[in-house]
Formats: structure tokens, sequence, C-alpha cells
């Protein structure tokens, strides 16, 4: 349940009126010198109780009174959670083998049990055997939402195992219908396998400590590397601008990269179809998307674009001194460079999630099953109104007794 | 009482402020009718002297003043009576008790006060005591306890009297009491003004060894209207006069439970002193004084 308005909460300070008046009620006697006390006293035990209990309901029902309307102005929004019992349980598993591993257990179990099992990615393909998480296409994460999306049923309860790293915090929410719950796997750094682009002549670039860092393979102290780079060779550019004073910039951006870095870049200005880029840098609209390139688009060809493709990277302003301010302070080597590695994977695990960011970022979809509020507040108001009578009922009762006795 | 009620409220004798007057006025009203002289005879105190009279004692002819007067006469004194009046005031707080602006104690001073009268009438001899916090303290007794001086010392002792404390008394645990004041062997009666509102078992068991043919007992007890009928209506705070204990109570939740614990008191106590020469005499604040000593006296006298 939750509550438009908290801070009316502080109204439900007013219950000290009622008690209040309560006690005032109860100091009020005429005082009397009496002689003849111990007849009273001999029932005051009783009686006196008994008056109390004559006053209490009053005081009850007033109290009632006051929290109910503090409650109607907080006003409350009321999910009812249907805890029916989860005829299913469906186990999403991010393919990475050391989360494979580290569930093995649990996951082994599900499989025997008939529970279904997928692999959280692009074709949503359900797990038989543990062992096939080696030909899985890692960066799973992505797909959490669709796969959610697809594959989750009405009363069924999910189980996702995700690799606990910033990886996740990258995604925009992931809105769960139904129950779920969460499994992450911290995959500590000493078994972390740094992604490298073999850049030829022995040559290999990856991510160290931060850094963008450039080995020869004669070097020692190199950290764990993955068995195959993500990319052999010079990496091949295309700057397509129309633009002649954008398209310098962007040439003196890459190479100012590629001297800090001893990137080998193939730039060509001209499209040629055979070639498979890289990296391609253009202000005109795309007309072919390669799902492998990583695209930067600034001016109007970006605004063509209606749909967000993760390897399109969209920039309003054109590329010159003049219009954009990351080129006029200098920093389009560097935007470049960041994209780069974001776009090969280099990154290192940067930092394990909390629960709380984790859970953050999994938001419970509400069930669509109209206003909730909107059913809930006729009937606190009905409620609000008998409480009401039943108190003025009550308090006027206790006058006319008063009154005429 | 089933007598019509007249005469004289102790309300409106309590505003003469004159105990003396009071005194008069009620006896008076007792006694309509009866003339009021006084019997002389042999005594101690000289009254008067007169003529002699053929019948008399010749024995009882003053002849010094014969000697000196050529006169046959013949010294007279107020008859004394031998009946000893001990009155007994109780003055714990519960005498302060008020009802309409009229208080227990008030009342207790005025009945006293014509009792002492109508004891001076008779030349009995009087003496009054009061009880305190379980003593008996004496207020007027001594040496000359008969006629006009112990009406007038009476009342002085009434006057300056003040009711406070708790009613209970030193021996009460060991469940006997002893008042050495009581221990004469004359002849007497003893009057004893009280509200009698928490009497435990070692008073009655004191009054029933006390009386006895010589020693006649009348307890006047004094009770406010609601003490009997209860027809307080609302809530209240009642103040022990005594302990100064609270209690708060709707007065109509109680007044069944109080009336029926009353009266069974009443009752026990009208059954415990139904007993030979013990009067129990049960007035209200209310009661005219004159009819509570007229019911006392005819039921004496029956």
């Amino acid at each position: 349940m939750n509550f438009l308005q908290p801070f009316m909460f502080w109204g439900a300070l007013a219950i000290a009126i009622p008690v209040f008046i309560h006690f005032w009620h109860q100091k009020k006697g005429k005082e009397l010198d009496w002689a003849a006390m111990q007849w009273l006293i001999d029932k005051s035990q009783q009686q006196s109780r008994g008056f109390r209990l004559d006053d209490l309901p009053l005081l009850i029902v007033r109290c009632i009174l006051v929290l109910l309307l503090v409650f109607l102005m907080a006003q409350p929004v009321l999910e009812w959670f249907k805890k029916t019992d989860h005829s299913e349980r469906i186990h999403l598993v991010e393919p990475s083998v050391y989360l494979a591993d580290n569930y093995r257990f649990e996951l082994e179990k599900a499989i025997e049990k008939g529970e279904k099992v997928y692999w959280i990615n692009a074709s949503r393909e359900e797990v038989k055997d543990l062992s096939s998480v080696a030909s899985q296409q890692s960066s799973g994460i992505m797909y959490l939402q669709d796969v959610v999306n697809k594959i989750n049923k009405p009363g069924a309860k999910l189980d996702i195992y995700l690799l606990n790293n910033q990886k996740v915090n990258n995604q925009p929410k992931v809105y769960i219908p139904g129950d779920y719950t969460i499994h992450t796997a911290i995959d500590s750094s000493q078994n972390y396998i740094h992604n490298y682009l073999d850049l030829g002549n022995g040559k290999k670039l990856f991510v160290s400590n931060a850094k963008l860092t450039t080995s020869d393979s004669k070097a020692g102290n190199q950290p764990r590397l993955a068995s195959t780079a993500l990319h052999s060779g010079p990496l091949s550019v295309l700057v397509d601008y129309k633009n002649k004073s954008e398209r310098e910039t962007v040439k003196a951006a890459l190479g100012a990269l590629s001297t800090v870095y001893a990137l080998p870049f193939q730039v060509d200005e001209k499209i040629d179809p055979r070639k498979n880029y890289d990296l391609i840098l253009t202000d005109q609209k795309i007309e072919k998307n390669s799902p492998h390139a990583l695209y930067v688009v600034s001016g109007n060809g970006g605004k063509t674009l209606k749909t967000s493709l993760p390897n399109v990277i969209i920039l309003d302003d054109s590329l010159r001194i003049q219009t954009s301010e990351m080129v006029n302070s200098g920093q389009l080597p560097e935007y470049l460079g960041d994209l780069l590695i974001d776009h090969f994977n280099l990154d290192e695990l940067k930092g394990v999630l909390s629960t709380q960011q984790l859970e953050a970022i999994f938001v419970h979809a509400k069930p669509l099953e109209g206003n909730v509020e909107g059913n809930l507040r006729p009937w606190l108001l009905v409620i609000f109104l008998i409480i009401l009578i039943l108190e003025r009922w009550l308090a006027l009762k206790k006058t006319i007794q008063k009154s005429y006795v | 009482m089933s007598q019509k009620r007249t005469g004289l409220l102790a309300a409106d004798l309590i505003k003469l402020g004159n105990l003396q007057l009071v005194g008069k006025l009620v006896s008076e009203e007792l006694m309509l009718g009866v003339h009021a002289s006084k019997r002389s005879g042999m005594g101690t105190e000289f009254e008067q002297y007169r003529h002699y009279e053929p019948g008399d004692d010749p024995k009882r002819i003053d002849w010094k003043l014969f000697a000196r007067t050529d006169k046959h006469l013949v010294k007279e004194s107020s008859a004394e009576s031998n009946r000893q009046i001990r009155f007994l005031l109780d003055l714990s707080g519960s005498m302060n008790y008020t009802e309409n602006q009229m208080s227990r104690l008030e009342y207790a001073k005025l009945l006293i006060a014509s009792l002492a009268y109508l004891g001076y009438i008779q030349n009995d001899q009087m003496s009054l005591y009061s009880l305190q916090d379980g003593r008996v303290n004496s207020l007027a007794s001594g040496a000359s306890t008969s006629g006009k001086q112990a009406f007038n010392k009476i009342l002085f002792g009434l006057q300056k009297t003040v009711a406070s404390g708790e009613w209970r008394t030193e021996n009460a645990e060991s469940g006997k009491l002893q008042f050495p004041e009581f221990a004469t062997k004359s002849k007497e009666q003893l009057v004893f003004v009280t509200d009698f509102l928490q009497v435990g078992e070692e008073w009655l068991t004191l009054i029933k060894s006390i009386a006895s043919p010589r020693r006649e007992i009348v307890i006047f007890q004094i009770l406010g209207d609601n003490e009997v009928d209860f027809n307080l209506t609302g809530f209240f705070r009642f103040r022990d006069l005594e302990t100064g204990k609270e209690i708060e109570l709707q007065a109509e939740a109680v007044r069944d439970e109080f009336k029926k614990s009353s009266k069974a008191y009443f009752d026990m106590l009208e059954e415990e002193l139904r007993i030979p020469y013990v009067n129990l005499v049960q007035a209200k604040l209310s009661d005219p004084l004159g009819m509570v000593l007229k019911e006392f006296l005819t039921r004496r006298k029956g």
C-alpha cells in the first residue's frame, strides 16, 4: 500500500484531541465532602471501572475517526497482492560460465524438476543442459526486459540470475509483473577475463586498472586476457561528412586518439561497400545498419532516425567548433575513445551493486486492474460516515442520560 | 417518624447563634403547656428563704435569722437530682459533613444544648466529653456539676469544639475498648451524639458491656438525607472528610448499591443495639430538633 500524501500522517497527532476530551470529562466531578465513604469504597472498584467502560467506547470511536480521516487524506493506493500459489517457476539465467557454475546446483535441480530455464538473450533459448552456456553469446542483460515480457506468465514466479556488475546499472529499469526473485553472483576481479583487441604486430588493446592500455606481447605483467580477441587487425573507420570543417574536426580527433594509444585506424572518406567498418562517423542517414559497427550520427542525420539502436550514438549537434561544446573544449577524442571501449566491451568490472541499487533497477509493475484508489475511497468515506454517526449517537446518548437522570 | 413535622428547624435555630436560647426554645416547644416551675427542696446550693408553714420540719427553720428578724424563715435550696447525665460528643472529621448549610456538628451541638437545658430545669448533674482520635476528653465537668453552672459550662464547652481527625480507636486491634471515664458505678445516663457511620465490633461490645440498669445509654445517630437516601445526581468527586481520600463516581451508578449497603448497615446497627438500657435514635439533619427529642422522650417513657 502506498500513500500519495504520506505527510498527512502528521495529522494522526490529532488523536490527542479525543484522548484529552476523555480525560477532561473524567476530571469534571463536582466536589463533595463526604462522610459515608465506606459504602462508596466497597463498590468503587467495580463501579469506577464500569463508568470508565461506559466512556471508553466513545474514546475508541473518536480515535478511530481521527485515524480514518488521516488515512483518507493520505490517499492510500492499495495494491492487492494476489498471493496465489505460484503454479510455475521460471528461471531466467544470464549466459555466463561463472554464473552457471555458481548456481549450478539450483539450476540443475530446476531442470530436473521440469521447471523452465531460459537464457537471457535474443533467442530466449530454453536450457536443457547447463553446458550449453559456453556456446551462448554474452551481454544478455539488455534482453532481460524482452525475455521477461515474452516468457512471463500470470501466476508464475520468476527467478532471475544475474552477474552483479555495473552493466546491470547501465540498463533502463526492468518492469516485471508478478513476483520475482533476483539472484546475483559477484564475478570477482581475479577471474575477470579482459576482453582485448588484437591490433596486429602482437599489440593488444585492453582496459587495465581503468586505463586504456596497449601492450606488446613480450611485456610481462599482463592481466588475464580472453582466449580470442574481439577484433583483430586495424580498425576500419568511415568518416562521411558533407561539411568539410566537421570532417576535419573528426579526423583530427581520430588522429589524436591514434597517436596517444597507437591505435591503427584505417580512415575512409568515401564509403566502400566491400568493407566492414568498425566505426562509422557520419551526418548522413544510415542506409543499411551493420550490427557490428558503431555509428556516431551527428546533426541532421540523427534526427531522421526513429528507433534507437544500441550501436547507434546520436549527437544533436554537428561536430564543428562553432556548434559543438564538446569539440570546442577538446573532449571529442576522449568521447570517441569511451564509445569504442563501450562498443567492444573492453570495460573492466567497475564495481558491485548493492542490494538497494539492484532492487531499484527492477520495478514491480502494477497489474492492470483499473484504478484501485478509485475503488477504495468511496468505501473509506462510507466507513468514515458510519463511524461519525456512531460517535454522535454515543455522545448524545451520554449527554441526554446525564441531563435527565 | 410518622408525626407531623412541625416545630423549629435546626437550620433556623443555628442562625440565632445562641446555644442557650436555642436550648430554651427547643425545650419549651417540647414541654408546650407544661408549667415551668422549679422544684425546691433540700440541697447544698442556697436558693431562697420562705416563711415557715405548718408541716415543715422545724429543724429547717433558720434560727440565727430568727434571732435577727424575729421571723420563722425556712432556708430553701434547689432540689438536687441524683441523676447524672454525661454527654459524649463525637468529634471525628465526619461530623463536619454538611447538607443544606447545616453541618452535623452544629446539629449535634443544638441537640446537646437542648438536652442540657432540660437537664438544667430538672437540676440534673451534667458533664460533657468529646471523643476525638480515639480518646475521651473532658470538656465540662467538675465539682459543681448541676444546675445553671453545669448548663453554662456545657454551652461554653460546646462552643469551642472543632471536629477533625479519624474515627479510630487505639485499641481497635485488640477488639477491646477501655474508657476509664465510664467506669463509675454511680447512676447515670450517657448521651452519645455521633454519626455512628463506621462502628466496628469493638464499639458494640463496649456499649453492650457498659449498659446496665444503673447506666442508661442513648445514642443519637445524626445522618444527612443523602447518607440515607443518596438522592444525588450527576458526577461527583467524593472527598473523605476523615482521610481526604477522593473518589470520582457517577452518583446514579452507585445509588442502588449504596442504599443497599447503607440499609444493611443501619439494620445491623439497630439489630445489635436492640438491648435493654440502650436507645438508638436516628435523626436526620432535616428533622426539627423538637421532634427528635420528643420521639426520644416518649419512647423512653413508653
